[in-house]
């Protein structure tokens, strides 16, 4: 049978729980803005009761654990749609700096060069004829040629700026494969009597979900506490032993690649998306498709007005090359002509009035020349820009459309693991309202005990 | 399912918003601010390729423009030029009047040919007229003064060559009238009697019509049997068979236009009667010569076809089409005779080929579309068909050679004068008639090149306001609504941030005593 010792017994783990309740209540309100913190809520049980004849009577009540609120589901979706995002989101910055680098709207500078230097051939071959406008056309040609090389410099620096990006965030995800490798350590230890390391498993969700803007991954936790993370099929985090990363350069041609590969091994990795892999598509996709789409329009532009120019006779002598080189990196004008602009050929029979070749150079430049199936120069530099406009809107789309279903599923996580003040306070006062309650109960017994030994 | 309201789900929430208000109205702000649209070129990707677009085409425009005021300057200098040449050669022909009358005699004769030697000065003044350091009557050897004075004689330095200059996207014109045009030669000369034109076809650039003059880019109007009036945009056809689509696509097929069977002009098909005309005192259907009516069921065009050159197949000229295979030719001079056969000959170019190899002294061209023959001097020659073929007669070079001059002529006039020899003095009478006819003709030409200039001038005035209209239409914004618009978005942003504040300023805790 019960006696009074047992009921200052049950009032007691009434005081100690909820001491444990209003601790907790207190920690989450500590951590309601911690970035990464779940919330945490004490489990409380009711103590195994005394049988006795009459009944089982009740002794007390026990925290059987404090457990953090989340949803794994919800935390791996979100985690896939961020790499996502992240993978769309670098594209979309690289393609923002190739817009800027072919202009706006309203300083479309190598379309409005384009236009001059074949408006300059249309001055030139109006008669009646101004000799000094062939000087005129081979400045305009300089000012062309500076803005291939301006655009061609420009592009070199953004695939260098994006490898230098490719080459920390590699570091980054080494850094952060590391420091989940050290958190499964302590995870594992802390969790030696059976009960969940939370903060620690936070912070190593946390850094799980920092890992996610680099580049997807899988994650498996072990019965030991422990997470593996699988990047592009490996696994690169097995309990606290990591595997890394490292960025490469790679002979390709005339020039090189950049690769990311795993330490050690020197294996390529075909990279899952994430920000990583939007880098390495910004650079070997997006950035080396407009250099060659640019490329194109500097050689159709170099080949057309040479075939015309050397079908020509100039007062300075035959009809010379216009242009040299085959690209946007190597295109220039004719030392020849820079001494003497008088090579500039007007016509085929040289005489002073013959323009037809001046003419027909100034042509290029006009939109629709050739009918459908083939575009004049003009139209093939505008072919670049709208190919870049369009992808840039696209992926501007789809990181807007990212963004909402990546807050979307950050709301929903914070409404399930986030603090409420609300309800904390109202945690508070129900864990206080216990306190006293049990403190009156232990007063109550105390009493009774006086009351005995007043008796005496 | 109910939705747990937790701080950060409030905060992520409200940010999320507070950001989408503050996006929207930056993009309200920019666009206020900039009066556009579109700025960048992935706020409207397919709005930028129109805008690029647009912004060459009135590029191209303005260098139109600039084209036609410097084509200006060529054709009213020419026009100005020729109207000198006309009247010195009228002041030339009184003096030929004058000192062919009873009153003249040899005092006056003289004095004559004092007053002679200052007009022949001031035809030489005007014929080497240059602007801007360019001869305008030297062809297109514009960089040297064409006549020049070689002891007695006056030579022609520059060429036969045509001076185009750019009018509009698909249309050029020449400008220039060569010297040799109207200096004729000192060489007795004969053809220019047919026009060697080759046959019309689908592919027949329109800048080639009426023997390399062109056309005038514009719109006609084509009325049907039932008096509909059908307006045809032909601004931007490059092809004789661009105008025949255009005709039938404008008319919806109650018109169909082809090419006619000789293959000279073009011939519009349809229930009668049938009309094409001009818009607004155009010239562009009188250039497709069918700026005429018919009373029946079809309209047919005048000759509008384009110049031939030396490649030219034969075959495909339609006034030797009953000559072919040609046949032999005989031309005789002072003293001999000679025969050649063209049985063999396919193009122009072996027509003339073959008469320089035949006969090496005298010289064969192609002058205006058609075939001329130049002699080795001033005499005479002769020549005519041998066969049934009436070949010298279909190229348009049969009978007889005779010296074609403006110098030649006043310098025989000058000696006439010297020797006081009336009768001579009066035959040179009908020659300075005959070339102020020619330059009159010349002068007409001019007239016709101003009239195209202006037209084409208001065309591309046209076309710029066009152009720039459907630029505004596609890159600027609508200045009320974006007022509109930035006002709600401004209004949108301050709710949002008020609602924020609000939001955060309450919960349990701050209750709690």
């Amino acid at each position: 049978m019960s006696g009074l010792n047992a009921i200052m017994d049950n009032s007691l783990s009434a005081l100690l729980a909820s001491q444990a309740g209003l601790a907790t209540s207190g920690h989450n309100i500590a951590n309601a803005h911690t970035p990464g913190f779940n919330r945490q809520d004490v489990i409380f049980g009711a103590r195994r009761p005394e049988i006795t004849a009459y009944g089982a009577i009740g002794r007390g009540v026990e925290v059987m654990g404090i457990r953090r609120i989340q949803d794994e589901f919800l935390l791996n979706n979100m985690r896939t749609q961020i790499s996502r995002l992240h993978s769309y989101a670098a594209v979309d910055n690289a393609l923002y700096d190739i817009e800027g680098i072919l202009g706006s709207v309203d300083n479309d500078h190598l379309g409005d060069a384009l236009n001059i230097f074949f408006d300059s051939w249309n001055d030139l071959a109006q008669p009646p004829f101004n000799e000094s406008l062939k000087l005129n056309v081979v400045a305009k040609a300089k000012t062309l040629v500076a803005d291939f090389r301006a655009i061609d410099e420009s592009l070199g620096r953004l695939e260098a700026d994006l490898e230098l990006r490719i080459q920390a965030e590699t570091e980054n995800l080494n850094r952060l494969l590391q420091e989940i490798g050290e958190l499964n350590r302590q995870v594992m230890a802390a969790e030696t009597n059976g009960q969940p390391a939370n903060d620690l498993r936070d912070q190593r969700d946390l850094k799980i979900t920092m890992l996610s803007e680099i580049a997807e991954v899988s994650v498996l936790e072990r019965e030991d506490g422990s997470k593996d993370i699988i990047l592009a099929g490996r696994t690169m985090v097995a309990r606290d032993r990591v595997t890394l990363f490292e960025g490469i350069h790679r002979p390709d041609g005339d020039g090189y690649t950049f690769a990311v590969v795993t330490e050690g091994s020197q294996q390529d990795v075909a990279l899952s998306p994430g920000r990583l892999e939007g880098l390495l598509a910004a650079k070997d996709i997006h950035v080396r498709k407009v250099r060659e789409h640019l490329d194109s329009v500097a050689r159709q532009l170099i080949t057309e007005v040479n075939e015309l120019h050397t079908q020509g006779l100039a007062s300075g002598g035959a009809g010379v090359m216009f242009f040299t080189g085959d690209s946007m990196h190597t295109i220039g004008i004719n030392e020849a002509l820079l001494n003497n602009e008088n090579l500039v050929a007007t016509g085929r029979t040289g005489t002073a009035a013959d323009n037809d070749i001046a003419l027909a150079i100034a042509d290029l430049g006009r939109a629709s020349l050739y009918g459908t199936d083939r575009k004049s120069v003009s139209e093939s530099y505008r072919a670049v820009v709208t190919d870049v406009a369009g992808s840039l809107s696209s992926f501007e789309f789809m990181v807007e459309n990212q963004q909402s279903v990546v807050a979307s599923l950050s709301a929903r996580m914070a409404s399930v693991s986030g603090v409420s003040l609300d309800e904390e306070g109202a945690n508070l006062v129900r864990y206080q309202n216990s306190y006293n309650a049990a403190a009156k109960v232990i007063a109550t017994v105390q009493d009774m005990y006086d009351t005995l030994l007043n008796m005496i | 399912m109910s939705i747990r309201i937790t701080d950060s789900y409030l905060s992520s929430i409200l940010v999320g918003d507070l950001n989408r208000s503050l996006t929207n109205l930056l993009e309200q702000q920019r666009m206020a601010g900039s009066l556009r649209r579109v700025n960048s070129y992935s706020d409207d990707p397919r709005a930028v390729s129109t805008i690029q677009r647009l912004n060459s085409l009135i590029t191209q425009n303005n260098s139109y423009l600039d084209n036609i005021s410097r084509s200006r300057t060529l054709v009213d200098s020419t026009d100005v030029a020729l109207q000198d040449i006309s009247e010195i050669l009228a002041d030339v022909r009184v003096l030929a009047l004058r000192e062919s009358s009873s009153l003249a005699n040899t005092e006056t004769m003289s004095n004559g040919a004092t007053e002679l030697d200052g007009l022949i000065g001031h035809l030489m003044q005007v014929l080497n007229t240059s602007v801007e350091g360019h001869y305008i009557f030297a062809g297109q050897r514009t960089d040297k003064a064409p006549f020049v004075l070689n002891g007695a004689n006056v030579s022609y330095l520059g060429d036969s060559g045509l001076v185009h200059g750019r009018t509009g996207p698909n249309s050029t014109m020449p400008l220039n009238i060569p010297g040799d045009i109207f200096m004729g030669s000192q060489a007795s000369s004969l053809g220019g009697q047919v026009i060697l034109g080759p046959m019309l076809r689908d592919t027949t650039l329109l800048t080639d019509l009426n023997l390399g003059e062109g056309w005038v880019p514009g719109s006609i109007t084509v009325t049907d049997g039932r008096g509909t009036v059908h307006t045809i945009d032909l601004t931007d056809a490059v092809t004789v068979g661009d105008v025949l689509d255009r005709i039938g696509t404008g008319t919806k097929g109650i018109i169909t236009a082809s090419i006619s069977a000789d293959g000279q002009g073009l011939v519009l098909t349809g229930t009668g009667p049938l009309a094409a005309g001009e818009i607004k005192g155009g010239t562009t259907a009188q250039s497709l010569g069918i700026n005429t009516m018919a009373a029946g069921d079809t309209l047919r065009g005048d000759d509008i076809r384009a110049l031939p050159d030396s490649g030219t197949l034969l075959s495909e000229i339609p006034s030797l089409a009953g000559n072919l295979p040609l046949g032999s030719m005989e031309v005789s001079w002072d003293g001999g005779v000679g025969y050649i056969d063209l049985s063999t000959a396919q193009t122009l170019g072996d027509v003339m080929d073959q008469f320089a190899t035949v006969f090496p002294g005298m010289e064969i061209i192609l002058r205006d579309g058609a075939l001329q023959v130049v002699g080795v001097d001033s005499s005479p020659f002769t020549i005519k068909d041998m066969d049934a073929s009436g070949t010298a007669s279909a190229l348009g070079i049969s009978g007889e050679g005779t010296p074609v001059r403006l110098f030649g002529v006043m310098e025989d006039l000058q000696a006439s004068l010297l020797a006081g020899d009336k009768e001579a003095v009066a035959s040179a009478v009908s020659e300075l008639l005959a070339l102020g006819r020619t330059v009159t003709g010349l002068l007409v030409k001019t007239g016709a090149r101003q009239n195209d200039l202006e037209w084409a001038e208001r065309i591309l005035l046209h076309r710029d306001e066009r152009l720039q209209t459907n630029l505004s239409l596609e890159r600027d914004v609508d200045i009320a609504r974006v007022a509109a618009d930035l006002s709600r978005a401004e209004a949108s942003y301050q709710a949002s941030l008020l609602v924020t504040s609000k939001l955060f300023e309450n919960n349990l805790i701050q209750y709690l005593r």
